[in-house]
């Protein structure tokens, strides 16, 4: 299902750079709308442990992007235990500070993550895990059931759940507005 | 829009829904639009591997040296081996060393110019030219003997060359074969005869007489000038009778 021609063919370098540039681009949408601190680096890392079992991948391009997102999956749970782990942190609140004004930085990451990910955060982890999946990651759901290490029934049951969510949540905000 | 929206909206049911359709496009395309930059060793694992005569040519290939740069290093081993040779030599025994030597001076005689002429002449008897002992041991080896061995001439010469002081190779012939010749004939006769049973082994030893009397010149060793005499007497085919004349004489 990978949108490059050149996936199909070519050498293993070649194939491997097809699914860079076809999947990265998901992948660091996908880690970033989890709220993964520097999703460009869990990005690389998420290839750079693809890379080590390319060649053995079996199922063609579904199974390189269902390999790449089961990665990428694992990664984000370890981030996530990771900051639960970790002691807590306190930040400088900036926000809080009335001298302060927005950056370059601030403004490409504002223009970057818009009201659709913001709506997507309001919902529950699971549900928003199944969205990303199949929305960012493109995955079927069979796919997203085997990322998820559920069945599919559960996963179909999550997604009706979730975009009952968003509807009614976008529907509130359209009132609101 | 996409086609995972359109799929997903099927499999929920909710196909018709305008709004919630839009919403999930403007997710996928907020989440999508950002490419990520590869890091250096990502970027490794996807760029191309240089040939591999790239990296050869940037290393700087080893050239094969020219063939005088290999002629110039073996000459220079040949060299080097020639010293260590010599020096080799050179701290070897002293009796090494004088066979060394003597190896050296038998290769210097045989450069000589006289040595060479010498076997060309052609005078018999009477006034002999600085080459008369080479010629005369050449002509006697073919020349019938009369009688009287080589030590009788070789003694006329030898009173002859001391009455002519005028005589320009009288001072030659003193220091030659023909003149110790005689007084060899009186101590070594015996020698000369024995050297002179056998041919060649009589030329042989008259060979290496005449080589040592032009060596040692002025010593004239008893030894060589027997045989000398006896090597004359042996090419003349009448050893018995050359040993005969000297023990005569």
């Amino acid at each position: 299902m990978l949108r490059d021609p050149s996936a199909h063919r070519g050498t293993s370098m070649e194939r491997f750079t097809a699914a860079y540039r076809e999947l990265a681009p998901r992948v660091l949408g996908y880690l970033r709308s989890h709220g993964v601190d520097d999703p460009e680096a869990a990005t690389d890392d998420v290839f750079l442990a693809l890379h080590r079992r390319f060649d053995s991948i079996e199922g063609g391009d579904a199974g390189v992007r269902t390999l790449t997102f089961s990665i990428a999956h694992a990664r984000l749970v370890d981030y996530h235990r990771a900051q639960a782990r970790r002691p807590m942190q306190v930040p400088f609140e900036t926000h809080e500070d009335p001298r302060r004004s927005a950056s370059a930085e601030e403004v490409a990451i504002s223009m970057v993550g818009g009201p659709a990910t913001a709506l997507l955060a309001h919902l529950g982890s699971a549900q928003q895990e199944v969205i990303s999946l199949r929305v960012i990651a493109g995955l079927s759901l069979e796919e997203t059931a085997q990322v998820m290490d559920r069945s599919v029934g559960s996963v179909k049951q999550l997604q009706r759940r979730a975009l009952e969510s968003m509807r009614s949540l976008l529907a509130k905000e359209t009132i609101d507005v | 829009m996409s086609e995972f929206v359109d799929v997903l909206l099927a499999e929920s049911e909710l196909s018709d829904d305008m709004l919630l359709r839009e919403l999930l496009g403007e997710l996928e395309r907020e989440t999508t639009t950002v490419r990520p930059m590869p890091s250096a060793t990502l970027s490794a694992l996807m760029s191309p591997k240089r040939p591999l005569s790239a990296r050869v040519g940037t290393r700087g290939a080893r050239r094969r040296p020219s063939f005088a740069a290999r002629s110039a290093i073996i000459a220079s081993a040949a060299v080097i081996g020639v010293v260590a040779l010599g020096a080799g030599a050179a701290a070897a025994s002293p009796a090494t060393r004088s066979a060394i030597d003597a190896g050296v001076a038998a290769i210097a005689h045989l450069f000589e110019p006289s040595h060479g002429l010498g076997t060309h002449g052609t005078t018999k008897h009477g006034a002999h030219p600085p080459e008369t002992h080479g010629i005369h041991q050449h002509l006697s080896r073919f020349t019938p003997s009369d009688g009287t061995s080589e030590a009788d001439h070789a003694s006329r010469h030898q009173r002859d060359g001391s009455q002519n002081g005028d005589d320009p190779n009288s001072e030659s012939n003193a220091g030659s074969g023909l003149a110790s010749g005689d007084t060899k004939s009186d101590s070594s006769g015996p020698e000369a005869s024995g050297s002179g049973e056998t041919g060649s082994g009589a030329s042989g030893s008259g060979e290496s007489g005449s080589d040592a009397s032009v060596q040692s010149g002025d010593t004239k060793s008893g030894d060589s000038h027997g045989g000398d005499s006896g090597g004359d007497s042996g090419h003349g085919g009448r050893g018995d009778d050359a040993g005969g004349h000297a023990t005569n004489h």
